[in-house]
Parts: C-alpha cells; sequence; structure tokens
C-alpha cells in the first residue's frame, strides 16, 4: 500500500513541428515508506515525472500508460477525483521557492488556505501553524505569517513552502530540486529539514535533484535519469555506480573534479533503437546501437547496461 | 514611493501645460473673427467700431503668449470665457452638464469591469473549453461593432420594436441603460481579453502550479490566488477607458440627445463655440491624465513589494 507504481508510462510534449517525448516507457516502483531520490541533469525527465504523478502536467502534455497509487489507476480518475490527491495523499514541494508563492499574499493567508484542508477551526489553524513554522527552525513564527514571500531569503521561503505542502498531512511529499540556487550553508539546512519529514507525519518522499551529495546523505534509495528512462537504481547507486552514465555523471560533480562528459545528450525528439547513451559512452559495443538495454539486476541494483546482462 | 508620486504629480503637471497649449491654440488657429463671433447673433452684423472694441476688451490685441497667459490665469480663477453661441457662462454651463457625462461614465465603467472582468476569468479559467470559445466569439463580435451603430441598433431594438427602454432625453436609471450599454460594450470586450489572457498567463507561473498542489478549493486557487496577481494589467486598460469613455461620450450623448458636455461638444464644433470647445478639450483631457494617474498610483500602493520597500524598479 502506498507505492506508486508506473506502467508503461510516457509524456509527449507535442507542438506543430516536433514531439517532445519527456518520459518513455517508464516501468517503475516507488517505495512508500521510504526517500526516494531522482537524479539527473537538466531535461531528462525527472520534474517531468515527479508532476506526471500529482496530476500537475500542462494541458498540452499527453500521456500513455498508466501510474497505480493503492491499486487504483489514478491516470483513469476524472480531474476532480484526483484533484482530491493534492495536499490530502500528495504534498507537492516546488523548485524556485522565490517564485512559488503569490507575490502579493502574505504568508498567513497562503499557509492557512493549506491547513483549512484538514482544520476548520480559526484558533486551531492559527496553533496548527506556528507548531510547524517553530518545528522548521522559525524563532518567530508570528512575524513570519505576517510577511509578504519577497521580504524572506530564500531559505527562509523553502522552510515556509515545506511548512505549507506537510500542513495537510499528506502521505507522500515530492520536492522538486530543493536546493536549487541555494548556498552551501543553507542546503545543509535543507538537508536536516527532509531529514525531518518523518517526525511530521510524512511517510514518504520522493525528491527531484541533480546535487548528488544531497541525494546521497538523504535518500534511501536512488534512482538515475537519463534522456526520459531510468538507467541505474539501488540503495548504494551514487557510492558504488554501475552505469556509464551515473560514473560520468557523478564525475562532472565540481565536488568531483567537475570532468564534463564528452558528447551531447540524445535530444528528447529523436527516437533511435539502440541505448540512449550509446552516443556517449566510452564502453559501446555493437549491441549498443541495435538493441535497447533493459534494466539488469547487478548485486544491489539494476542497471540498464549490457555491461551488466547476465544472459538471464 | 513618495519620490514615485512625485514624480508622477510632475509628469502630470507637464502634461497639463501641453493639453492647455493645445486648446488655446484650437481657438486660435480657428476661422473666424471671435471679436466678431461673439458678438453676432441671430440676423445681427456688428460694425467694425463694434469688433475692433471688443477685440481690445478681450484683449486680442495683445501678443500671443500673452493671451495665453491670460487664458490660464482666467480658467485658474474658473473662468473660461462666455460661449459664442448662447452668450452663457462656459463655467456654467459645464457644470450644468458634466453630472450627466460623469454619470454616463461610471455606469460604463462599471458595466466594463464587472461584465469584462466576469467574462474574463471564466473564459480564462476554461482555456480552450466552449465555454471559452463562446465568449471569444462573442467579444470578437463586439469589439469589432462601431458605438454608433450598435446604438442606433439598440434604439431600432429596445425603443421601436419592444418599446421597453426610451429612445432619448435626461431621466432615470433607464434613460441611461442603452446609452451605457453601447459605450461599453467595446472597452468591456477588450477588458475581457486582456483578462483572459493575463489569467492564463498566470497559469503558467509557480506559485500557480505550488497553489494548485496544495488541493485547495477551486475558488481559493483562482479568486485568492491568480485573480489579484492577473487584474493589475486589467487596472490600467481600465483607468485609460475611464478617461476615454469620459471624454469620448460625445457620440452616444449626441445620438441619445443626452445634454452632457460631450453632445454641446459636438455642436460647439458646427456653431465655432470656441470658448466651449477649449474648455471641453482641456477638461476631458485633464480628467484623463488624472484618472490614468491615480490608477498607475493605485497599482502601486497594491503591490507590497513597492510599497514596503520603496522600490519600483525591482
Amino acid at each position: 500500500m502506498g507505492d506508486i507504481i508506473f506502467e508503461d508510462f510516457n509524456v509527449n510534449f507535442e507542438t506543430r513541428k516536433q514531439n517532445v517525448k519527456s518520459v518513455r516507457d517508464m516501468n517503475l516502483t516507488i517505495k512508500s515508506h521510504k526517500i526516494t531520490g531522482i537524479v539527473g541533469e537538466s531535461g531528462c525527465g525527472k520534474s517531468v515525472l515527479s508532476l506526471s504523478i500529482l496530476g500537475l502536467l500542462p494541458d498540452y502534455a499527453k500521456t500513455s500508460g498508466n501510474i497505480y497509487y493503492d491499486n487504483k489507476d489514478i491516470t483513469a480518475l476524472a480531474n476532480r477525483v484526483r484533484e482530491k490527491y493534492l495536499g490530502r495523499e500528495f504534498g507537492y514541494i516546488s523548485q524556485n521557492p522565490s517564485e512559488s508563492l503569490s507575490p502579493i499574499r502574505k504568508i498567513r493567508k497562503q499557509f492557512y488556505e493549506s491547513l483549512d484542508l484538514v482544520e476548520k477551526n480559526k484558533a486551531e489553524i492559527e496553533k496548527k501553524s506556528i507548531e510547524i513554522l517553530k518545528e522548521l527552525g522559525f524563532e518567530k513564527p508570528l512575524e513570519v505569517l505576517d510577511k509578504y514571500p519577497f521580504q524572506l531569503s530564500g531559505g527562509q521561503q523553502q522552510r515556509v513552502l515545506t511548512g505549507i505542502a506537510i500542513s495537510s498531512s499528506p502521505r507522500w511529499i515530492f520536492a522538486d530540486e530543493p536546493t536549487k540556487g541555494l548556498d552551501e550553508n543553507i542546503k545543509k539546512d535543507s538537508l536536516e529539514l527532509f531529514k525531518k519529514l518523518r517526525s511530521f507525519g510524512i511517510d514518504s518522499t520522493l525528491v527531484i535533484t541533480h546535487d548528488i551529495d544531497f541525494a546521497k546523505n538523504l535518500c534511501d534509495e536512488v534512482m538515475v535519469m537519463y534522456s526520459g528512462q531510468i538507467v541505474e537504481m539501488g540503495i548504494d547507486v551514487l557510492d558504488n555506480p554501475k552505469h556509464p552514465y551515473t560514473k560520468g555523471f557523478i564525475e562532472s560533480m565540481p565536488s568531483k573534479g567537475m570532468k564534463i562528459m564528452e558528447g551531447k545528450t540524445l535530444s528528447p525528439t529523436e527516437d533511435i533503437r539502440g541505448c540512449r547513451f550509446a552516443n556517449r559512452c566510452g564502453c559501446k559495443t555493437k549491441r549498443c546501437d541495435l538493441e535497447s538495454p533493459k534494466l539488469y539486476n547487478y548485486e544491489n541494483s539494476q542497471v540498464r547496461c549490457f555491461l551488466y546482462d547476465k544472459g538471464e | 514611493m513618495k519620490e514615485y508620486i512625485i514624480e508622477k504629480v510632475k509628469s502630470i503637471f507637464i502634461v497639463l501645460v501641453g493639453i492647455s497649449l493645445l486648446s488655446f491654440l484650437l481657438g486660435v488657429v480657428s476661422p473666424g473673427d471671435p471679436a466678431e463671433l461673439s458678438l453676432s447673433k441671430y440676423g445681427y452684423s456688428p460694425t467694425p467700431q463694434e469688433i475692433e472694441a471688443r477685440r481690445v476688451e478681450m484683449g486680442l490685441d495683445k501678443p500671443i503668449h500673452i493671451q495665453y497667459i491670460n487664458w490660464v490665469k482666467n480658467i485658474l480663477k474658473g473662468d473660461f470665457g462666455k460661449s459664442f453661441s448662447t452668450k452663457e457662462n462656459v463655467t456654467d454651463m459645464i457644470i450644468r452638464k458634466a453630472p450627466v457625462t460623469f454619470k454616463l461614465a461610471m455606469y460604463s465603467i462599471v458595466i466594463t469591469s464587472v461584465f469584462g472582468i466576469s467574462l474574463g476569468v471564466i473564459a480564462g479559467i476554461n482555456k480552450n473549453k466552449p465555454i471559452d470559445n463562446l465568449i471569444k466569439l462573442i467579444t470578437n463580435i463586439l469589439f469589432s461593432l462601431p458605438t454608433f451603430w450598435l446604438a442606433l441598433l439598440f434604439i431600432l431594438i429596445f425603443s421601436e420594436k419592444l418599446g421597453i427602454l426610451p429612445t432619448s432625453g435626461d431621466g432615470g436609471f433607464k434613460y441611461m441603460i442603452m446609452p451605457a450599454v453601447s459605450l461599453s460594450l467595446i472597452t468591456m470586450s477588450t477588458t475581457a481579453m486582456v483578462m483572459r489572457s493575463s489569467m492564463i498567463q498566470e497559469f503558467g507561473k509557480q506559485y500557480y502550479t505550488f497553489a494548485k498542489a496544495k488541493g485547495i478549493s477551486k475558488y481559493d486557487l483562482y479568486i485568492k490566488n491568480v485573480l489579484p496577481n492577473a487584474i493589475l494589467p486589467v487596472l490600467t486598460i481600465l483607468g485609460n477607458f475611464f478617461g476615454s469613455i469620459l471624454g469620448g461620450s460625445a457620440v452616444v450623448e449626441t445620438i441619445f440627445a443626452l445634454s452632457g458636455i460631450g453632445s454641446y461638444a459636438v455642436e460647439s464644433v458646427f456653431s465655432k463655440d470656441f470658448p466651449y470647445l477649449q474648455a471641453y478639450v482641456l477638461l476631458t483631457g485633464l480628467a484623463f491624465v488624472l484618472v490614468t494617474s491615480l490608477v498607475d498610483i493605485l497599482i502601486i500602493i497594491i503591490n507590497p513589494k513597492i510599497r514596503l520597500k520603496g522600490d519600483i524598479y525591482e
């Protein structure tokens, strides 16, 4: 119960000229009671993946396949029904905290609105929001409530977003690039904040990030996404990478020497027969151009690379 | 913010000087001798001596810049001179006629705001759905119909065929319905279109996605979160409309025989009643500038970022 299961799930953004395939044939289970991280470079489809669970993709996105939650195909639900999951089952912490709050409304209104889903008594709402803000490290919660978003720093804004997302006690929290644009000190706070989510009754968390250190320190399981596919997943992926892309991605991090990977990511509009990473891969064989690899079990991980195909 | 308002007042002042110059020049370049025109009555032609005496009396023998200064001085005292045709004080005429025009403008701006904003919000929320297409169709049609034609159509339908509304004249609310509606349909359509696209633009912003993800009601999402942000550009054009309705109601006033300042302005063109025309141009210009500036300041006051930081240029 509570797992999120993708079955042959695709997301396309069709325009007159081209068809951008952001998520390709996704078959994936994101387990509940865990902190799961999806890492990958910009444009690999990781944000789209999380938005498609929430049902918040823009109108022009076309999806196919299914997403199951609590044994129900949530993609088959009417919008009206599906929206009921928001806030109650699924909480969302969007990227760019500075743009995620309405600029002309006080924090109080934007905070209470969310608590209103679970609590109708005004005094209780105030009490609860003060409690949450205190827990999130605000020393003077009442002052924060009376401020406008632009009067808070980036780190504060992110904590407010987190507070709003958890206030209606959803089972899942989806956080999109929570460390983007934050400086190193605040990143540490952010890490602590996400580790603490369990104490707020948040059962399961999915973190989308391109920050490898953040993912490594936070997540129980990490999935690496590349060009619309999961290329590697497991519990120690970032400590013990197997897929050539994961290795290259880690090495390209500033903290790991910033060795830039050669070649360009395949355009999401391009369909090819073989492996989507083959054009940049140092271990490429003939098979890589002819056949698309599946996820193969190897040690603690699943890897989308023929190097780990034991011919099972 | 204080600096902004001071700057605004300065620019209003400059614009007013410009408007006053233009309306003064209107009297200067217009054909005919003002002294002669002011003396003419039905069937009576003044003698050259009378005209010469009148010219001195009116200060027309003085250089043009002195005439302008005197004219402005008189206006500041509330004296726009005497109407050439009615020989009445122009100020008295304006005071008598302005309430009709003002009332008409108020009704029109209310219709424009209420219907324009509502239709725009409904269309924006239901983007590309049948209701949106219907609203787009209606506003596009209304937008392209000229006001005078609509006014005549209304008279034909509601007065001639159905007989439920009076064709013309001053009176109560009933007399204002057709003039106000025909005057506001184009501005209402424009308001609806701007409101719609402004709403849709907000839907692309991150705060919208975040607010939607909170699981709040549609009302909270659209009316409390999106509308206050989306309405800002609409306020600006509403300010412009109020000014232009106030000044542009001449045609409608004429068709519906409302004795506002606009319908007499049309008459004064034909009768070469320049003192009145000058006053009309100056006052409607003034009203336009004041209203649009007030709206500009209002928008600044609404925006907390500027209100609290005093920072306009981010």
